[in-house]
């Protein structure tokens, strides 16, 4: 029987941050990390887990981008959403500002690429994880991670380019 | 790649790299001790959870009692959802006279109902056939192959399972009287729906043709009419509901027909010939708040000590009492089973008349501080609340909890049906009849040879999570489901197979026989429809010589 509660004590915080970055509120940070560790238990009951912190990193992942996903979906529920500050020494408010309002526009875009393209552009951008790692988590070679990563950049170019465009004329998501 | 992308893409990649670097430099605020205990207490309830078992299979394997309280408690559940938009009553458009004087004039209706819902982590669907006479005869058939036959008039409930000739006779005593949650209520209430629509949606295939739609959108939820633009017939119903607590996020009424002869022996209450029987009783009369209390005592101490995530009607609950009846002699089996019922009676009529909410998620049995359901009484100036160690209190509604907003509260797994998403049904030889839903295109079905003489694995994948099963069938086939949301099914058969591809809302995209070894399918946007918000759907065939050809109805 696993010690469940070294195993929160040992990768809580580092799923938490994870995925705090990526949804930007405490709540859905909250309930992100409840179900990834729900999530984990139930896989690590269907075989042994190798590694703790890379399963977590994909759950995590996966379900941060599903709430991501939700968000869209629920576009009432998007303009609600905090959008926390950037603590940096030097820049102004109006760098800060601009600075939260790109990360809100890098999540929006994630939300709408294919699931395993956002994970895969995640794991490496956001959590540095290397080619064969996620390739590893994703059960895929090296090689189609590379495809997946250039194809979401690809995706996220063309996605906050309209954005861009629909910022610029003042339209809504 | 055109200029003016080319001149977007330097810019585009800096602020790609400046959004990353922002997202890095996010604060995080430390993550709080109790979310910390609440992340541990959930890991200990889910490793001691029984092993996750797909919808279907659970169903499946219970016992026809419970298999006819699952069909009733999923009646309930559409009843209700379909009461939520009863209310929404607005002027009535002239679109609309047509179809809501065929409904009013019907006396028969038959219908196939999709419903996405999910067990406690993977998203799965329902999908089943009911039909409907007046006075009050309903059969509904499971795509499972369980049948239940509901006789109003007479206060009796058959369940029949072809696959083992079994039958169980309920004997109802009384339906509970108000609400409109009841099911004699249900062709009723979509007459209501039909009073009110605004919003006009325009036009879209659905079933290949031509339809116009309309929609009624409130607070509560939305509906969606879809009008066959040439027989003026109804073509799909979608109903989307946005209330906290609400069961099923989406339901989705097709087939539709009305007014087709529906002979007697449909409704029989006499179990067909080579039948074994068995009756017993079901206190389905008007249930009490002392029903609610009793139900929520058993459920947690079936549930170590926790109140269940939720207490609406649907499969999950009856899933968690036959595990927990296992071992159990049948006197304490069926007074466990009707407890679940009379609670989810109390539930179902209080959420439609009295805004009955539902907050006991992660709350232990005896907590006397935490509120766990309330619900207005009288005037409503008033609520009733029932708390933790199961004592209830009256509470003004200033004094009531905060409640969740119901958007943000529909998990992600349980996603509602989207335009475009695929359910591929299978029937084998064997009459086995499997299904996996909410697939994202492309989707590929292979059917592969099983060359292997080990009992076959019946397994599926989604969303991070993995379920397995054993299966006892001779299986000379696997059949093999991929999506690019990683959905993955592994299926064993006895083919040749019967396999049916629907799309959630344009309808049946192809339905072909006598598949065998070497076929596959390709499920995927046409050509320059796939990056619309409704992108159009086709079925290609593959054989075993490698040839392709659309299937897409009939093709």
């Amino acid at each position: 029987m696993e010690d469940w509660s070294k195993v929160v004590a040992e990768h809580g915080e580092a799923v938490w941050q994870a995925t705090f970055r990526l949804l930007g509120n405490e709540p859905d940070a909250s309930d992100c990390v409840q179900e990834t560790f729900v999530a984990a238990v139930k896989v690590s009951r269907h075989e042994p887990v190798r590694s703790w912190p890379a399963l977590l990193r994909r759950l995590g992942t996966m379900q941060a981008l599903c709430i991501l996903r939700q968000r869209v979906r629920q576009r009432k529920h998007l303009e609600a959403i905090e959008v926390p500050e950037i603590q940096d020494p030097a820049p102004g408010p109006a760098d800060r500002a601009q600075a939260a309002e790109v990360a809100e526009a890098l999540r929006k875009a994630l939300a709408r690429l294919p699931e395993q393209q956002a994970v895969a552009f995640s794991l490496r951008f956001l959590e540095d994880l290397s080619y064969e790692q996620i390739a590893e988590a994703l059960g895929l070679s090296s090689n189609a991670v590379g495809v997946l990563i250039h194809r979401a950049r690809t995706r996220l170019r063309q996605l906050m380019t309209v954005m861009d465009v629909l910022e610029s004329r003042g339209d809504h998501d | 790649m055109t200029e003016k992308n080319s001149n977007h893409r330097e810019p585009m990649d800096q602020l790609i790299e400046q959004a990353i670097d922002s997202i890095r430099r996010t604060p995080a605020p430390p993550m709080q001790p109790g979310v910390q205990a609440a992340v541990v207490a959930k890991m200990r309830l889910a490793s001691r959870q029984p092993r996750l078992v797909l919808l279907y299979e659970r169903i499946r394997a219970m016992k026809p009692r419970n298999k006819l309280v699952a069909a009733a408690s999923f009646l309930f559940a559409i009843g209700a959802t379909v009461a939520l938009l009863a209310v929404m009553m607005a002027r009535p458009a002239v679109a609309f006279a047509d179809v809501k004087a065929q409904l009013q004039q019907a006396k028969t209706i038959q219908m196939t109902m999709s419903m996405p819902t999910s067990t406690a982590t993977v998203p799965v669907d329902m999908r089943m056939k009911m039909l409907i006479k007046e006075p009050g005869l309903i059969r509904i058939e499971m795509d499972i192959g369980v049948v239940t036959i509901i006789d109003i008039p007479a206060k009796k409930m058959l369940a029949l399972e072809p696959a083992k000739k079994e039958a169980v006779l309920l004997d109802v005593g009384q339906f509970p009287a108000g609400g409109n949650t009841q099911p004699q209520n249900m062709l009723e209430n979509i007459r209501k729906c039909l009073d009110g629509s605004e919003q006009a949606l325009g036009e879209r295939k659905i079933d290949g043709k031509s339809a116009e739609g309309f929609c009624v959108k409130k607070d509560s939820g939305e509906m969606e009419v879809w009008v066959d633009k040439a027989s003026g017939n109804l073509a799909m119903i979608k109903i989307t509901s946005r209330l906290p607590g609400t069961p099923l996020p989406s339901v989705i009424l097709r087939d539709i027909v009305l007014n087709q002869e529906l002979p007697d022996s449909l409704f029989s209450l006499k179990p067909p010939e080579g039948y074994s029987l068995k009756q017993q009783a079901l206190n389905m009369s008007q249930p009490v708040e002392a029903d609610l209390v009793a139900g929520l005592a058993m459920m947690a101490s079936i549930g170590d000590g926790q109140f269940p995530d939720s207490v609406t009607p649907g499969p999950e609950l009856g899933s968690k009492v036959e595990q927990a009846a296992k071992g159990k002699n049948e006197q304490e089996h069926q007074a466990m089973t009707q407890k679940m019922v009379r609670m989810i009676l109390f539930v179902s009529i209080q959420a439609k008349t009295n805004r009955f909410q539902y907050a006991g998620k992660g709350v232990k049995l005896g907590d006397a501080a935490k509120p766990i359901a309330w619900w207005r009484q009288g005037d409503g100036s008033t609520y009733r609340v029932l708390f933790g160690d199961l004592n209830l209190k009256d509470l003004l509604a200033s004094e009531l909890p905060a409640t969740a907003t119901a958007p943000a509260s529909v998990p992600c797994s349980m996603p509602a049906a989207e335009p475009g998403l695929v359910r591929v049904q299978i029937i084998d030889k064997a009459g086995n009849n499997m299904s996996v839903g909410l697939l994202r295109p492309e989707v590929v079905v292979r059917i592969e040879k099983n060359t292997s003489t080990r009992p076959a694995e019946l397994w599926t994948k989604g969303m991070g999570q993995f379920s397995k099963a054993t299966s006892k069938m001779v299986a000379d086939l696997i059949i093999r489901i991929d999506d690019p949301r990683e959905q993955r099914a592994n299926l064993p058969a006895s083919g040749p197979v019967k396999i049916v591809v629907y799309d959630y809302e344009a309808g049946t995209l192809a339905s072909l026989d006598n598949l065998s070894a070497g076929v596959s399918l390709t499920v995927k946007p046409k050509a320059g429809t796939g990056e619309t918000a409704n992108p159009e759907l086709v079925v290609e065939l593959r054989d075993a010589e490698g040839k392709t050809r659309d299937v897409t109805r009939g093709k």
